[in-house]
């Protein structure tokens, strides 16, 4: 197993555990018979980005999927200039998720799979990816926007989108949660464990970690 | 405890039955009656055959029936220019000989996670084919067997499995006449899909080149290499460790050698696949010649390691100190 | 700071939890049914994903042929083709099922026999040159989530293991793991501590069990505090290619434990030398200072026999 495509994963915090983080790097081109590229709202901007360093003939066998979540400003146009075979725009992951799972499931093996936008997105589609038989292990994911996390906390096993502090009180069960760097890619989530288990008094002071 | 804790086994030659005109399958029974342990498709038993003052010990691909746990079968093509492990089989073993053979070690075994198999078999390549396509069948999973031969005399087992496996069963001829190329198959897989092949070099360099082209994790492409040793000139060894000085003969690989010097390095394939043998180079003179599958070029390059069940030493004065 | 301290699963001593493959004792039956107890409450201790199959029906043969051959008094298996009929006396089971069809047991092969077995057992798939913790069931942990963790390989779930980037020791460990064959298993002895007699430390818990560990004084650690000890085995899987990981753990208290001289005074040592990293890792902060201050008694700077076993 190669773990080098963590190295320039710059959303790992210094002092957490390296080996199971969510995979972000840089979207680059493999190689592939067919490529399917699912960008959320700044996630349009890595393509712009991956955009620079295709051949010509990358984009003819191309499924560009856009889920622009309301993010301003809107990319369509720019996104649709780079001349895609396939190009979809769903407003949000909900909507588009039904769609994904249709372009996975009729895809051939050797189709690449590239990701960007939060790290829900990419969690997410990741997860449906791999029930679809793509190795994610093999797919690239690029964080744009936010670094808020997803959590899982494990008392009450209730899922928390979007979390920015450390700790964080689970909003299903209450417990105080610290957010380690474990993360589970079948969960599409981090682990979230009670902080002051021994001594419930014990508040420890909360910080804007992941933001 | 025996099929649970074990090393070697004692087996009975029970049966041998021509297969093809170059081609015969042996059948082991256990000395003491009991049962086999169990295998699965991939598998390969490393069979000992005491060959004057030297063992040879080769590896065969396990076929039969999986759940047979009475016998173990293999099938052995005779090489009649090959260093004589294959010669031995055909010439010397007789039904009631009895040989040692290993637990089954399985180094080509099936991807479970795959949505489908697709298995791709060249000339006595088809025998861990053989074994995969059973354990598929048993566990109701998707899949499809491609066996490509010289002609239809040479296939060996080709009316069986035409019967067996009906439509998931296909034959290819290729020869100078009929060139069936293997690449359409794999541009039109599923997503999902894992290919094993076992065969000459050229299919499974094929396979390998074709899948990596097309983008398909290496994950999902699934080779088995048995590499016979090479053959060659003789040339000497110091085993640095054991302070031993041996000679490699012609038709002996350097891990022969180095067993019948009394040593044992650790073995699985003896094909230059499995890494388990590998060896620190202290220094050498001629060249060494790396015939194997595990060793990075830079590794290669580098003279310091070799995987002494396939390689050699060449070139004037060939001699080579090992870390053993 | 960490050892690959892995050796060949052979018997070591008549009556020793190392004398058969998967060892059976007086507390087989209540560990058992609090097994059963602890799966009516959380059914997600037990987890196998769909491609673990095979490696479930391995599990249940090794088990039962293993436990048939050792303890014959307790267990038996007889198999006519693939119908087999195993015995378990002392839980009172005597099931016929088809081997290979799920539908003729209860559970499923992996938890039908696991139910049967003490210890958590772990089974791992092998593929692309790593191990994927893809089955298992896990009620007597040392704090980590089975249900979380299913899906992971090997570098993945250890990430929680602090120091983690002295990779070199995990690499080491994972190459040996993969090259494990079958009919040779090993085995490697794992430590932690633990609050009271409690077997079930899982993370899922932990906001109830960890206060226990601000109870411990000067005055309780001898029947506070106990040694958790996980004899882990590994053993390859002939049907899947998989890896079976059981890991069966057994406590001391300080008290019993000190009884023998030389387990008192060696693990005296073993914590007073311990990183704080450690310290932090396996929950000790809290209550070590106490332990180690009461066991100094029996570390007056005395050699200890070579092994583990009692003089």
């Amino acid at each position: 197993m190669d773990n080098s495509h963590l190295a320039g994963n710059d959303d790992y915090i210094e002092g957490e555990e390296r080996f199971s983080q969510i995979p972000c790097s840089t979207l680059e081109p493999m190689d592939g018979t067919c490529h399917i590229i699912l960008a959320q709202g700044e996630g349009a901007l890595a393509v712009l980005d991956l955009a620079k360093k295709t051949s010509s003939d990358f984009w003819q066998k191309t499924h560009l999927a856009y889920v622009p979540d309301n993010i301003e400003p809107n990319r369509t146009s720019q996104l649709q200039d780079l001349n895609p075979r396939w190009f979809y725009e769903w407003p949000t992951l909900d909507a588009a998720l039904p769609h994904v799972r249709e372009i996975f499931a009729n895809s051939k093996q050797g189709s690449r799979l590239y990701v960007t936008g939060t790290h829900s997105f990419i969690g997410i589609i990741f997860q449906q990816a791999h029930n679809a038989g793509i190795d994610p292990y093999e797919a690239l994911a690029e964080r744009r926007g936010p670094k808020t996390r997803r959590i899982q906390c494990v008392h009450c096993k209730g899922f928390m989108d979007n979390v920015a502090t450390q700790p964080v009180t689970c909003s299903h069960c209450g417990v105080l949660l610290l957010v380690r760097g474990h993360y589970s890619r079948r969960l599409a989530a981090y682990q979230g464990v009670c902080i002051n288990a021994e001594d419930t008094s014990e508040i420890p002071e909360t910080k804007e970690l992941f933001s | 405890m025996k099929n649970i804790v074990g090393n070697k086994i004692n087996a009975i030659v029970e049966s041998i039955t021509p297969v093809t005109e170059s081609i015969k399958r042996f059948k082991f029974i256990p000395e003491d009656g009991g049962e086999m342990p169990v295998f699965a498709g991939g598998a390969h038993i490393v069979v000992e055959m005491p060959d004057g003052d030297i063992i040879r010990r080769n590896p065969y691909s396990l076929m039969g029936n999986i759940d047979d746990r009475s016998s173990y079968s293999i099938s052995v093509l005779q090489v009649k220019e090959g260093r004589g492990g294959s010669n031995y089989m055909h010439n010397n073993v007789k039904e009631g000989d009895k040989l040692t053979i290993s637990y089954p070690v399985n180094l080509f075994a099936l991807g479970w996670k795959a949505h489908k198999h697709l298995l791709i078999a060249g000339g006595i390549g088809i025998t861990p084919i053989i074994s995969q396509a059973q354990t598929l069948m048993q566990r109701m999973l998707p899949f499809e067997m491609h066996y490509i031969a010289r002609s239809e005399e040479k296939a060996a087992y080709l009316n069986e499995l035409s019967q067996l496996y009906g439509k998931r069963f296909h034959f290819h001829v290729r020869n100078k006449n009929s060139r069936w190329s293997v690449d359409p198959l794999l541009l039109n897989q599923p997503v999902g899909t894992h290919v094993y092949a076992c065969g000459p070099e050229k299919l499974m360099n094929n396979v390998v080149d074709t899948c990596t082209q097309a983008g398909w994790d290496k994950s999902t492409v699934h080779i088995e290499r048995f590499l016979a040793p090479a053959s060659g000139k003789p040339y000497t060894i110091e085993l640095k460790e054991s302070q031993k000085h041996i000679t490699v003969r012609k038709n002996q690989s350097m891990l022969e050698a180095i067993e019948q010097a009394g040593v044992n390095p650790p073995y699985l394939c003896r094909g230059g696949a499995c890494g388990q043998c590998e060896t620190q180079v202290v220094s050498f003179s001629g060249t060494l010649s790396h015939h194997d599958h595990f060793l990075s070029d830079e590794e290669k390059a580098s003279g310091k390691k070799i995987m002494p069940c396939v390689s050699r030493v060449e070139g004037d004065n060939p001699h080579i100190v090992l870390e053993r | 700071m960490y050892a690959v301290n892995l050796e060949p699963h052979t018997p070591v001593k008549k009556g020793s939890v190392f004398e058969f493959p998967f060892d059976v004792d007086e507390h087989y039956v209540s560990e058992m049914k609090d097994r059963a107890l602890v799966l009516d409450e959380d059914p997600l201790r037990c987890q196998s994903l769909p491609h673990m199959e095979a490696a479930g029906w391995d599990t249940l043969e090794l088990i039962m042929e293993s436990k048939a051959a050792a303890y014959p008094e307790h267990f038996s298996l007889s198999k006519d083709g693939d119908k087999w009929r195993w015995i378990n006396r002392p839980m009172g089971i005597d099931d016929t099922f088809i081997f290979g069809n799920t539908s003729t047991l209860p559970y499923g092969p992996m938890e039908y026999i696991t139910r049967q077995a003490q210890g958590d057992f772990a089974v791992l798939d092998q593929r692309d040159g790593n191990l994927w913790m893809d089955a298992g069931i896990v009620t007597t942990q040392a704090d980590w989530s089975l249900d979380f963790d299913i899906g992971m390989n090997f570098f993945e779930w250890h990430a929680p293991v602090p120091l983690a980037h002295e990779l070199g020791i995990f690499k080491r460990a994972l190459k040996f793991l993969l090259n494990v064959q079958h009919g040779k298993p090993a085995r490697r002895l794992n430590w932690t501590m633990t609050i009271n007699p409690r077997l079930d430390t899982s993370p899922e818990n932990y906001h109830k069990w960890g206060k226990d560990r601000l109870t411990v004084t000067p005055e309780n650690v001898g029947e506070k505090v106990y040694l958790r000890v996980e004899l882990q085995t590994f053993w390859r899987l002939p049907r899947s290619n998989g890896l079976l990981f059981p890991i069966r753990c057994y406590l001391i208290s300080m008290e019993e434990l000190s009884s023998i001289p030389k387990w008192g005074c060696r693990l005296h040592r073993v914590l007073g030398s311990l990183p704080q990293e450690l310290r932090d890792y396996k929950g000790l902060t809290s209550y070590i200072d106490d332990t180690v201050a009461w066991l100094s008694k029996f570390d007056q700077g005395q050699e200890t026999s070579p092994g583990t076993f009692p003089d």
